[in-house]
């Protein structure tokens, strides 16, 4: 075929030859334009073709944008010719004929096309009728055909309030035409507006209407379009609905261009869309039902709803639009008639909404059902509609949204708890939206977004709303179960939103619900297989995080599990390996494992800079994280770096006001409170207060905590004034906060207040605060609390500075008639109060009594506390001023003496006997009461170190979390031949809470060792600890460590109070001290705090200073033979976790322990040498 | 947010164009039916603020969430469409000798440049797209959706500079092959 050979070459050659020029003419075009003509010539001088086709081409230059501007303008006009026609044009065919009619007016335009009033003037008929010419072009037979079998079916709808269909046909150029009945009546909106008819009137007229459409609906007909410009009201106020069925055969004969899609391309009035129309969904009688509500909702309140028919939620209630509306004085004139809002209250708004609902199956089943409802309130019987809850209203969007189900939910959450959470609910709508369409492919996305708004809105808020969110939590059951039933079909889905759900039970402090709900979300990634394995890794950290809190050995490997998804998880999805280890991080944390905290916050930050996560937010508490374990360590420094690279980023990303920098400034004000930086302390926590404020302190709580920490930081430089101001404000907002009932955080506060006060010499209002803190704390503690002895201790300092040692004395009574009970005779405080009432005796001259207490008190604080304590000092003071006055029978030889010109203020006293008061000297600083040390140790011990009292520390790190383990061996005792002793002494974490009657000490003169087993705070866990012990003492049994091998049956548990419980003989001592817990603002898990706050578990306490990063910790303890302690990190299951941190000398001590604790400690070495995921 | 990634490129080919944007064209009609029932009937018709009105609209009912460019993209291809059938469709009924047409004022349509005639101008396009499918697709963003040679720069992630070469290019072409007639 060599013609078309040639015709393929030619086509080749004239496109070798267009790209040629296309080439040398871009070429031409970079030069500017004036210089083109000039560089084309001399470049393609030798290609004289070329040269004229690109000088021909550059000659059109300004012909062409003449033209194409030209084009442009007639486009625009050719637009909107195009888009209007032919309803424009049509207004120009009064006067013409169409089959028989003559068109003789034009009666209104639109969307649908033009309509006119004409007669039939062949001579038959004298009819009026109204004439509709469709836009749309029916060109070919097909549709004129289908446009027929239309109208026929529309000609057969016979219903008095259905507006007739008479005729219809083809205009000669193809616009179909319909011809119906002539109404003269008002479009329903009109009519509202000029008759104002009752409520009666109103009701009854869309019960025809009503009827109508379902008879319409019978024949199989659907309106399509009802609206208020369709419904026309006669002047005897009968309704004649028009266009039915006109959408449809619109859609039948639309534009040869328009796409068909199931439903064809259909007209539609926006304002009065259904949303299934609005989605371009299959439309069918509930859309008629959902127009029907809507002509219902303007019948009612004289309004369309005031938002998109697509957008979630509910309208507003017809009754509240009614009453803004007459508020607004907008229904002026003859309002007697109309209908009143308390008219609709109730059922007529429930019926509206109901019709309204955007998904079409939560709508009444039919337009007669709607009728018969409306009806049913005519009557007075109960209506069949029931207001839509919050969660279903949220199950509407899930439904719609599976993906961005969880989100819904957890903003209704957030909603129900947070004051601001409505920005972030409009703006998450926007994103549901979004997510809706990205669908599946996004629902991590999804989740995370949630989730980090989750973190965003501090739960704390709580505080804020009192009881109304558990009416939200109580619906959660329902949701759950409809989230089984609705999302069977999409396990993925489903398993990330109970987990998500299962994330509110815990905001709800509704923890075995959360943790059950965990469960089943876990159980059903396991069952996804192979596609559920990264949403399992995630959420079982999570899981083991929440678990972790109460049952540490169930929880472990969960987390390992979840740990050993990280390196693979590291290459494909780096963000769900970060956020394992940073669960896993605050795990270890939560128990005192900075340590190892630390290794999986650095692990955490390597990946996230491997894979290049450029995400300031995330690198923030990255950054907050590494500091806060590094400050538990003692690594002051390093903590400064991390804490101060948290802050640079922070401010430098969200602006150095933001929220975010709250948490990382109040770290580095505790930190550098820590290092004795009293200054720079006030400096960072006055600037976290002062965020927390310009930022509205979307949580008192923590607001409140760094303004009391500021205080206090102020007091310990002595800024008394600023102190006591500080501490009021807080008193008072905390009163704002609690109501009439008060809280216990504001008897604390109070009793801090009543601190300064008493140092301010303000006596009077120092008993006042007291007064009242003491009934805070009567109403809000548990009746047996040793808290319940802070405002007598404190009211017997004051009545003894001014003077009252009478009244002191019965305070100081008080004090340890509830002390001892509760913390036992070998505290500190009970030490320190005897030493004040010794005091307040001596004033009164009661001198063997006060000697008789004083000096065993000052024995044994002297052993518990550092020679700069303040009470110490007292003490000694009080001791050297009685043996004077017990020497010489004369009082007032030591210290009791009020000077009278400086009146009482505190003092320090000079130790001996020259003790005198000294006025302006530093004022007794302020400590915190129950932090101090917590003591155990044997008398035994006490006796040595008494007798040695500078021997006995051979080491002694600090360890911030929970307190200081002294491992001390007395060299006197070893040339004594006698064991080395040990002192453990657990301070007692700040903040700390002792809980009635669970003191824990241990007690080495026992003769058998100890396993000791405690759990502090509520029932649960104190019946935990004990387990604790027992597991422990089983270890060491199998390990075949007893000591002398007594029979299990013959251990001797002992549950009480407050007494140890043993188990005889075997040499460990498992103390499960469930103290504080990880404080970190941005944390998901930070609820677990909230719990803990419920349960009263934490304070802010006389002068305590609130940590942002209270550890806690299950210690335990192990002993050797001779006593000596080896390192207490257990976590009272025997397991040694803090391995890596023993000297060389102590790791065969805790080899000696158990070849169970042994294997431990080996694995956990090699993994920290390197194997495994922290590596 | 707009999402980078490919789909940026507003090349809308018909098969997404048929399939996708069903609710595109409709809005696009609505749009314009809703201006002709009075709502905004002084306001300017053009292309231009049809297209933009379209996609706010779009915007705001949460069809279009991927990114600006590729509903311009989508629109101004509707546009070409409603437009060069509109023509299409008028001429056919001119053959029948209807009624409505002669009401039709001609005379507002009349242009003296190649693009009077839309259908030729159309077809000249769709020559040029052979040749060089990128400046097809900056044609009818700039003709028939109405962009300025900013929002085609930042469209088409290129420099503005560059787009408008293309633009004259493409421009002068199409005016060539117009005024040499159907080449």
């Amino acid at each position: 075929m060599p013609a078309e050979e040639g015709r393929d070459r030619s086509t080749r050659d004239s496109s070798e030859r267009w790209t040629r020029l296309d080439r040398a003419f871009r070429a031409a075009l970079e030069q500017e334009a004036p210089d083109r003509d000039r560089w084309v010539r001399a470049q393609y001088a030798d290609q004289p073709e070329l040269l004229a086709a690109l000088l021909e081409l550059l000659a059109a230059d300004g012909p062409s944008a003449r033209a194409f501007d030209a084009a442009g303008r007639y486009l625009d006009r050719l637009a909107g010719v195009a888009l209007e026609a032919p309803e424009r044009q049509a207004g120009q065919l009064v006067g013409a004929r169409i089959g028989p009619y003559r068109l003789e007016a034009l009666l209104a335009t639109g969307g649908m096309g033009a309509v006119y009033r004409a007669v039939r003037d062949d001579g038959q008929f004298d009819q009026q009728v109204a004439i509709k010419i469709l836009p749309g072009w029916a060109t070919d037979d097909t549709t004129v055909a289908r446009l027929k079998a239309e109208r026929q079916i529309l000609s057969n709808l016979q219903h008095p309030a259905i507006t007739a269909l008479l005729d219809g046909g083809e205009t000669p150029d193809g616009y179909p035409y319909l011809v119906t009945e002539f109404i003269d009546g008002q479009p329903l909106d009109q009519w509202l507006v000029e008759r104002r008819p009752t409520l009666e009137t109103r009701l009854n007229l869309f019960l025809r209407v009503a009827e109508a459409v379902q008879s319409a609906h019978e024949a199989g007909v659907v309106h399509r379009d009802l609206k208020p410009a369709n419904l026309l009201v006669d002047s005897e106020g009968r309704p004649h609905l028009l266009d039915f069925g006109i959408a449809k055969l619109m859609a039948e004969a639309g534009p040869s261009w328009a796409p068909r899609t199931a439903t064809g391309f259909t007209p539609m009035t926006p304002e009065y869309a259904s949303p299934e129309q609005l989605a371009g969904e299959s439309v069918g009688p509930a859309s008629d039902v959902y127009q029907l509500g809507l002509l219902l909702y303007l019948l009612l309140s004289g309004q369309r709803p005031d938002q998109r028919p697509d957008a979630p939620g509910s309208p507003t209630r017809p009754s509240v639009i009614l009453a803004r509306t007459r508020e607004a004085g907008q229904g002026t004139g003859n309002v007697d008639n109309e209908p009143r809002p308390q008219a609709l209250r109730g059922p007529l708004d429930t019926i509206v909404l109901k019709a309204l609902r955007s998904d079409p199956g939560d709508r009444y089943p039919s337009a007669r059902a709607l009728g018969e409802d409306l009806r049913r309130y005519l009557r007075g019987e109960p209506v069949q509609a029931r207001p839509e809850t919050p969660w279903s209203a949220a199950w509407r969007l899930a439904r719609h949204y599976p993906v961005a189900a969880a989100l819904s939910l957890a903003l209704i959450a957030v909603l129900a708890m947070s004051a601001v959470g409505l920005g972030l609910y409009a703006q998450a709508l926007e994103m549901q939206r979004n997510e809706a369409q990205r669908q599946a492919a996004r629902a991590a996305a999804t989740r995370d977004t949630l989730l980090d708004l989750f973190r965003r809105a501090d739960p704390l808020q709580a505080d804020t709303i009192g009881g109304r969110a558990a009416t939200v939590w109580d619906s959660l059951d329902a949701a759950v179960e409809q989230a089984r039933r609705e999302l069977s079909d999409q396990p993925d889905i489903l398993a990330e939103l109970l987990a998500t759900l299962s994330g509110l039970y815990m905001n709800a402090g509704q923890h075995d619900q959360a943790l059950a709900l965990m469960e089943e979300a876990i159980t059903r990634f396991r069952d996804l297989g192979p596609e559920g394995a990264d949403g399992l890794a995630v959420h079982l950290a999570e899981y083991a995080k929440f678990l972790g809190e109460q049952d540490r050995e169930s929880a472990d490997p969960l987390m390992m599990e979840a740990l050993a998804a990280v390196p693979r998880l590291a290459g494909t999805d780096p963000a769900s390996a970060i956020a394992i280890l940073m669960d896993a991080g605050y795990y270890a944390y939560d128990v005192g494992l900075h340590e190892q905290a630390l290794e999986r916050f650095d692990r955490a930050a390597q990946i996230a800079r491997e894979a290049g996560v450029d995400d300031a937010s995330q690198q923030v508490e990255l950054l907050f994280s590494q500091g806060n374990a590094l400050t538990q360590l003692g690594q002051w420094e390093t903590a400064q770096e991390r804490l101060e690279a948290a802050l640079v980023l922070a401010e430098s990303t969200f602006g150095p006001g933001h929220q975010r920098l709250a948490g990382v400034l109040s770290a580095l004000g505790n930190l550098a409170k820590r290092k004795g930086e009293t200054a720079q302390s006030i400096a960072y926590l006055r600037r976290t207060v002062d965020i927390l404020e310009s930022n509205n302190a979307t949580s008192y709580h923590s607001l409140l905590s760094a303004r009391n920490n500021l205080a206090l930081a102020l007091g310990s430089a002595g800024r008394y004034d600023e102190a006591q101001r500080g501490l009021r404000e807080v008193v008072e907002l905390r009163r704002r906060l609690a109501g009439p009932e008060g809280s216990r955080d504001l008897g604390l506060a109070l009793k801090s207040l009543a601190t300064y006060l008493h140092l301010d010499g303000d006596f009077p209002a120092a008993l006042e605060a007291l007064d009242e803190s003491e009934q805070m704390l009567e109403r809000h503690l548990p009746a047996v609390s040793p808290f319940h002895a802070l405002p007598h201790f404190t009211r017997g300092l004051v009545r003894l500075d001014s003077g009252s040692p009478g009244l002191a004395d019965e305070e100081f009574r008080e004090t340890l008639d509830i002390l001892v009970p509760t913390l036992g005779e070998t505290h500190y405080q009970v030490h320190v109060t005897r030493c004040m009432r010794a005091e307040a005796l001596r004033v009164q001259e009661a001198f063997p009594e006060a000697s008789s207490l004083a000096l065993p008190a000052l024995e044994a604080m002297r052993l518990q506390a550092g020679e700069d304590d303040p009470y110490l000092q007292r003490c000694r003071d009080t001791v050297a001023s009685l043996k004077p006055s017990v020497d010489q029978n004369s009082p007032g030889a030591g210290g009791t003496r009020r000077d009278p010109e400086t009146g009482p203020v505190p003092v320090r006293r000079k130790v001996g006997r020259d003790a005198r008061f000294e006025r302006g000297a530093p004022p007794i600083p302020l400590r915190p009461v129950f932090a101090s040390p917590v003591q155990a140790q044997s008398t035994r011990q006490q006796h040595d170190a008494e007798q040695n009292p500078e021997s006995g520390v051979v080491s002694a790190r600090p360890w911030n979390g929970i307190g200081r383990h002294i491992r001390s061996r007395s060299d006197d005792e070893d040339r004594r031949g006698q064991p080395a002793r040990t002192v453990v002494r657990c301070h007692a974490h700040q903040g700390q809470r002792v809980p009635a009657g669970r003191e824990v000490w241990w007690n080495s003169e026992l003769e058998e060792h100890v396993a000791v087993g405690v759990g502090r705070g509520l029932p649960d866990q104190h019946r935990r600890g004990l387990e604790k012990g027992l597991h422990l003492a089983e270890g060491l049994e199998a390990a075949g460590q007893g000591r002398e091998g007594i029979p299990r049956e013959q251990w001797r548990v002992r549950d009480v109070e407050r007494d140890q419980v043993r188990v005889r003989r075997y040499r460990a001592v498992g103390l499960g001290l469930h103290l504080g817990l990880v404080q970190h603002p941005d944390r998901l898990l930070h609820q677990q705090r909230e719990r803990r706050k419920r349960a009263g578990r934490i304070q802010h306490l006389d002068g305590f200073f609130h940590d942002d990063d209270e550890g806690g910790q299950n210690l335990g303890v192990v002993v050797d033979d001779t006593d000596t302690l080896i390192d207490g990190d257990f976590d009272g299951l025997g397991r040694i976790h803090r391995r890596g941190r023993f000297a060389d000398d102590q790791r065969d001590l805790v080899e000696l322990v158990s070849p169970w604790e042994q294997a431990e400690f080996v694995e956990s070495r090699g993994r920290v040498g390197g194997r495994g995921v922290e590596g | 947010m707009p999402e980078k990634g490919p789909s940026q490129r507003p090349v809308a080919d018909h098969d997404e164009f048929a399939g996708l944007d069903a609710e595109t064209y409709q809005q696009l009609k609505m749009l314009a039916h809703a201006r002709l029932n009075g709502f905004r009937a002084d306001m300017t018709l053009n292309c231009t603020s049809l297209v933009h009105e379209a996609f706010l609209k779009l915007r705001d009912s949460a069809h279009v969430s991927e990114n600006d460019s590729h509903f311009m993209a989508v629109a101004s291809l509707a546009m070409r469409q409603i437009l060069v059938d509109y023509v299409r469709q008028k001429r056919s009924g001119k053959r029948g000798g209807d009624v409505l047409h002669v009401t039709l004022q001609e005379s507002r349509l009349e242009s003296d440049a190649p693009g009077t005639d839309l259908i030729e101008l159309d077809e000249a396009i769709g020559r040029l797209a052979k040749r060089d499918p990128e400046l097809e697709n900056l044609v009818v963003l700039r003709f028939f959706g109405g962009l300025t040679m900013t929002q085609l720069a930042e469209a088409l992630s290129r420099p503005k500079r560059s787009v408008e070469r293309d633009w004259t290019r493409a421009r002068i072409y199409l005016y060539q092959e117009l005024s040499q007639g159907a080449g």
